[in-house]
């Protein structure tokens, strides 16, 4: 055996090995043209959001500005989405509602997995009757219907965005706090865990190092999954009108406001509509794709 | 005969009874009236049968439960209730290497990082700089029968045989005086669980371990240890040198592991068909 040079241990295998793993599994996610156009869409639709104030046509008609001259134009070159009931160009709203929607869908879900995520990993490492309290009052919030709590919170502080992000927040933790729960008290009993436990590893380290790394996988994939639906949910409220206050553009305000023009002004409706339902079936479908990706037990 | 290395006295341990809505769970006495005694430089075998109390016993031993009755003493000190600084002192002189080489094994971590956690937690004690541990982590897995090219793999590369060298390994980071062997054979195949006690005879007469070898195969028992004790439903039955034990067994019980070990002239097998 010749010798082998000892100054870089980490040369060449380690990136090798890792290359390899990540070469694996973008393979594996794009076996599924369903997850491949998901993410397309997603990241479109984020690409639009980010760079909305530099792609509307009109810019004044997000901060309010009315044009009743050309008040439900059909779509066209000038209005390729068309105009509203007050000559408002659709395109731009429906562009500037995508600020709205994506932002208050990964903020709810963001939130939701800080809070969640927190108390899941304090009651499923601790147990005992702090898992009890947590767990009753997680099940306790479960109880309250997302759209009525809004309702509730938008009676109490009125309407606006973050009222809005807040109390669908409330309501959404707590789906993150048993799922974590759950990953963590069945981590916390792997014999790597307690291996570690036995070398002197303190909780902190623990959790950090082993527990969590650990629980990724399905917390993502619930996260990814989750903000489609987060979106219909602003959405819904926007539609009963208790979410976004006009004149801030909102996919489901503005097809409330389109359902009394229906039919012959169609739209007004289709195209905030169409916004809102490749918004949900990206983050599905992206969803679906990461779990493929990442868990490749659940694989067909 | 000197002082033991570790001494169990009288340990009992009864999981309690819990009370739910829908009625109590009795407790469940998993351990009655154990006394062992473990010299420093021996191999002290414990055999039963799965549910005879074993994995309770270790769980003892290592202080992650509180017995009910009795005590486990380290070195003349109990195990429990030491306080940061000297859980982590006995943290550093008994060791454990689990039945399943796989699920001991974090699958996200590197070899490197598994082993070398044992030294960021004990590193000063040990005398390693930070700057020393993969140099200390590769003398390790070379120790073991693994080299550089396995330093940065994932336990999902190895087969098990390696992988229970790595758990080993890693057991061995903290320079242990007491390693206990929670069946590290039974999941490997049986040309690979040879290597791997020969490696552990090695590494006995090597760095002058002492080992608590848990087992139901009393024919890894029998290479490995120089006495033994049979444990039944959470007693022990019999104690004493292994070849008294296995040419005289006083015990049913003990007989009845015995006729279990498998005959290894196949001709006698009465598996075997006339050809």
């Amino acid at each position: 055996m010749s010798q082998i040079d000892t100054s870089l241990p980490r040369a060449g295998l380690a990136r090798s090995a890792r290359a390899e793993a990540r070469a694996r599994a973008i393979y594996r996610f794009r076996q599924s043209l369903l997850s491949v156009i998901g993410l397309a869409i997603a990241v479109i639709l984020i690409t639009v959001a980010l760079l909305a104030p530099w792609l509307l046509p009109y810019p004044d008609d997000v901060t309010g500005a009315v044009n009743p001259a050309v008040a439900f134009q059909p779509p066209s070159a000038a209005h390729w989405f068309g105009t509203n009931s007050v000559g408002q160009d659709i395109m731009t709203l429906v562009i500037y509602g995508s600020r709205i929607s994506l932002l208050s869908g990964v903020t709810v879900i963001l939130l939701a997995l800080i809070i969640g995520g927190a108390l899941g990993v304090i009651a499923g490492w601790v147990g005992g009757w702090i898992d009890e309290v947590i767990m009753r009052i997680t099940d306790l919030l479960l109880t309250i219907p997302s759209l009525i709590l809004a309702m509730a919170v938008a009676a109490a502080l009125g309407t606006g965005i973050w009222n809005m992000i807040i109390a669908i927040t409330i309501t959404w933790w707590p789906t993150y706090a048993r799922l974590v729960r759950a990953e963590v008290a069945a981590k916390k009993q792997e014999q790597f865990v307690i291996a570690s436990r036995v070398l002197g590893v303190g909780p902190m380290r623990l959790i950090g190092r082993h527990v969590l790394p650990n629980i990724v996988t399905p917390v993502v994939v619930k996260a990814s999954l989750d903000v489609g639906f987060a979106i219909l949910l602003v959405a819904s409220l926007g539609f009963v009108g208790i979410g976004v206050k006009p004149p801030t553009p909102e996919w489901g305000t503005m097809l409330a406001e389109a359902r009394n023009y229906m039919p012959q002004y169609w739209w007004t409706a289709i195209f905030p509509g169409t916004a809102i339902f490749l918004a949900v079936l990206a983050f599905n479908l992206l969803g679906d794709g990461l779990r493929d990706v990442l868990d490749p037990r659940t694989r067909r | 005969m000197s002082k033991p290395l570790l001494k169990i006295e009288g340990l009992g341990h009864v999981y309690g009874a819990r009370r739910g809505l829908f009625g109590t769970s009795p407790a469940f006495r998993a351990l009655t009236g154990i006394d062992i005694s473990v010299a420093r430089g021996e191999s002290f075998g414990l055999v039963g049968e799965s549910g005879s109390g074993k994995t309770t016993l270790t769980r003892n031993i290592l202080g992650l439960e509180r017995p009910s009755e009795g005590h486990v003493l380290f070195d003349g000190h109990p195990v429990i209730d030491l306080g940061r600084g000297g859980e982590r002192r006995l943290r550093r002189r008994m060791q454990i290497v689990f039945q399943d080489p796989q699920a001991s094994l974090d699958p996200r971590m590197t070899i490197h990082d598994t082993i070398a956690e044992a030294l960021v937690i004990h590193g000063p004690d040990l005398g390693i700089a930070r700057s020393g541990y993969t140099r200390r982590v590769l003398d390790l897995l070379e120790a073991v029968g693994l080299g550089r090219e396995h330093l940065y793999r994932h336990p999902h590369e190895f087969s098990g045989g390696q992988r229970q060298r790595i758990n080993i390994a890693r057991a061995l980071a903290v320079e242990p005086e007491l390693l206990i062997l929670d069946e590290p054979t039974s999941a490997l195949d049986v040309s690979v669980q040879a290597d791997i006690l020969n490696l552990l005879q090695r590494l006995q007469k090597e760095l002058g371990l002492t080992y608590f070898f848990i087992s139901h195969d009393l024919g890894v028992i029998r290479y490995t240890c120089d006495r033994v004790a049979v444990i039944e439903r959470g007693r022990i039955v019999e104690q004493g040198p292994v070849a008294k034990i296995f040419d005289t067994p006083s015990q049913d019980y003990t007989r009845k592991l015995m006729d279990a070990i498998p005959d290894p002239d196949p001709d006698l097998s009465p598996l075997r068909r006339l050809a």
